[in-house]
């Protein structure tokens, strides 16, 4: 795109009007040329000028009583960075958590009584907030506790798809008997599907929790490992039944080994499908 | 009137650059001081585009709790507060729209049905300082002052989130006027408002 037809373009794209083809090779354009880009500037001005001279309509009090009581829980929760994704924790970790949860519950629920009250039809809303806040609250302290502990260690899963994109590393600590997976890319699964953890070692496989990640693909999934009484030799995520199975029933979606050896060499590679007797 | 704490009052004394800077603190009283101020036009801004009481109120929350989880996404070297904020909420507002498709009313109804559904007030805000209604009142002038079927064509842009071949389809026109139209609009506005953009870049 040459000056001319840029300075032909610069108001209606300040204007968010030209299609996604000439918007690219505007930037392209501007990007490498200074005068233009000035111009697109002032043409920007302009146009975020345009958003002041709407006809006021008074906001309802409603919302504003609404958005205060969120921004106040969130801040209870201490989760204003990310949220967490949906976690159905197995009955292994569900139990101390469930522990957690009601205390939990009632810390939150006295810090909150003055907003409660402001909205209107919304409690059982809030009783399920609720519920989920604490959940999430324990879920993030597990996962400081692991980065912020001095045995924090990770290891890279592999995916056992040829060319997927599917990455995860799992970050745990022996100390703080907690770890946690991070995903990026996972493949949205059909409905009734999800992934589960397990622990491995030899002729052993155990169930950790089981995940939908984000429509994005990512995740951080919260392990809590103090059930664990035992050195597990390997982390694996298959793909099973909504509710997750009591065995894996396919073979590995993403694996890593423990193994010195072979985390040294970075690869990890155990394919261990035979693990289970697949 | 609503309980004003003498906390809150104090705050009343914040320009906006401060207040933001107190989110960063984790403020409540600082974010209650913003919406407060601000929380009528951002309304406002939303439902010029989406014209829906409901959504509009889901893009005040959305909006106000993005800035009080992050609110270094507010850069101020680029522009001042308010229209920064105003620009975002019109952006999402358009995002919305668009993700909704076309069997949106918005999408279908004609441009004169859209200008009757809301009629322009003359109403003011009177959480925004004097300052800023005066140049509500400047702008609001300055696009009076282009001819109508300019200022429509930039309207539809802008707030209606169409480009420049879905107006010209819409109205019926050749994609060539349209283009005129909307430079020859925008380049009285700027001569109208240089002022204010000398304002808006600092």
């Amino acid at each position: 795109m040459k000056c001319e037809e840029t300075k032909d373009l610069l108001d209606a794209y300040a204007l968010g009007a030209v299609d996604q083809d000439d918007a690219y090779r505007l930037e392209r354009h501007v990007a490498d040329c200074l005068e233009c880009w000035e111009e697109l500037n002032k043409s920007r001005r302009t146009a975020a000028l345009l958003s002041l001279s709407v006809p006021i309509h008074p906001a309802p009090d409603h919302l504003r009583r609404r958005i205060m009581a969120r921004a106040q829980m969130e801040e209870a929760r201490g989760e204003r960075r990310h949220l967490l994704p949906r976690v159905r924790p197995t009955w292994r970790s569900a139990v101390g958590a469930m522990g957690v949860a009601a205390v939990g519950a009632l810390f939150f629920a006295s810090l909150l009584q003055v907003q409660v009250a402001g909205l209107r039809g919304d409690k059982n809303d809030i009783a399920q907030e609720l519920t989920a806040a604490s959940t999430q609250l324990e879920q993030q302290r597990q996962i400081v506790a692991v980065l912020s502990a001095s045995d924090s260690e990770k290891i890279s899963m592999d995916s056992a798809a040829l060319r997927s994109q599917a990455e995860s590393v799992y970050n745990w600590s022996r100390d703080s008997a907690a770890g946690f997976i991070v995903c990026n890319n996972f493949p949205v699964l059909p409905p009734g599907q999800v992934y589960q953890v397990w622990f491995t070692t030899t002729g052993r496989v155990e169930p950790v929790a089981t995940f939908v990640p984000h429509a994005d693909g990512g995740c951080q999934i919260p392990m809590d490992m103090t059930r664990v009484d035992w050195r597990p030799g390997g982390i694996g995520i298959s793909i099973e039944p909504e509710g997750g199975s009591s065995s894996p029933s396919r073979g590995w979606f993403a694996y890593a080994s423990f193994d010195e050896g072979s985390r040294r060499q970075g690869t990890g590679l155990h394919f261990a499908v035979s693990a289970f007797g697949q | 009137m609503r309980d004003v704490s003498p906390d809150e009052t104090a705050y009343s004394g914040l320009d906006d650059e401060e207040l933001m800077q107190r989110l960063a603190y984790r403020d409540l009283v600082a974010f209650r001081a913003l919406y407060d101020r601000y929380g009528n036009l951002v309304y406002s801004a939303a439902l010029r585009v989406v014209r829906d009481a409901q959504i509009a109120e889901d893009m005040v929350q959305e909006i106000f709790l993005r800035i009080w989880r992050k609110p270094e996404s507010y850069v101020a070297q680029r522009g001042r507060f308010v229209t920064w904020l105003t620009s975002v909420t019109r952006n999402r507002s358009v995002d919305e729209v668009r993700s909704r498709g076309r069997r949106f009313r918005h999408e279908t109804a004609s441009p004169e049905e859209q200008e009757r559904e809301l009629p322009a007030s003359e109403q003011d805000d009177p959480a925004l300082t004097a300052e800023l209604s005066d140049q509500r009142r400047l702008i609001l002038a300055a696009l009076k002052q282009i001819p109508a079927e300019q200022r429509e064509i930039i309207e539809l842009a802008y707030f209606g989130g169409l480009t420049q071949q879905e107006i010209a389809e819409r109205l019926s026109q050749p994609l060539g006027t349209v283009k005129t139209r909307i430079r020859l609009g925008m380049q009285k506005l700027r001569a109208a408002l240089t002022p204010e953009l000398k304002w808006e870049q600092n």
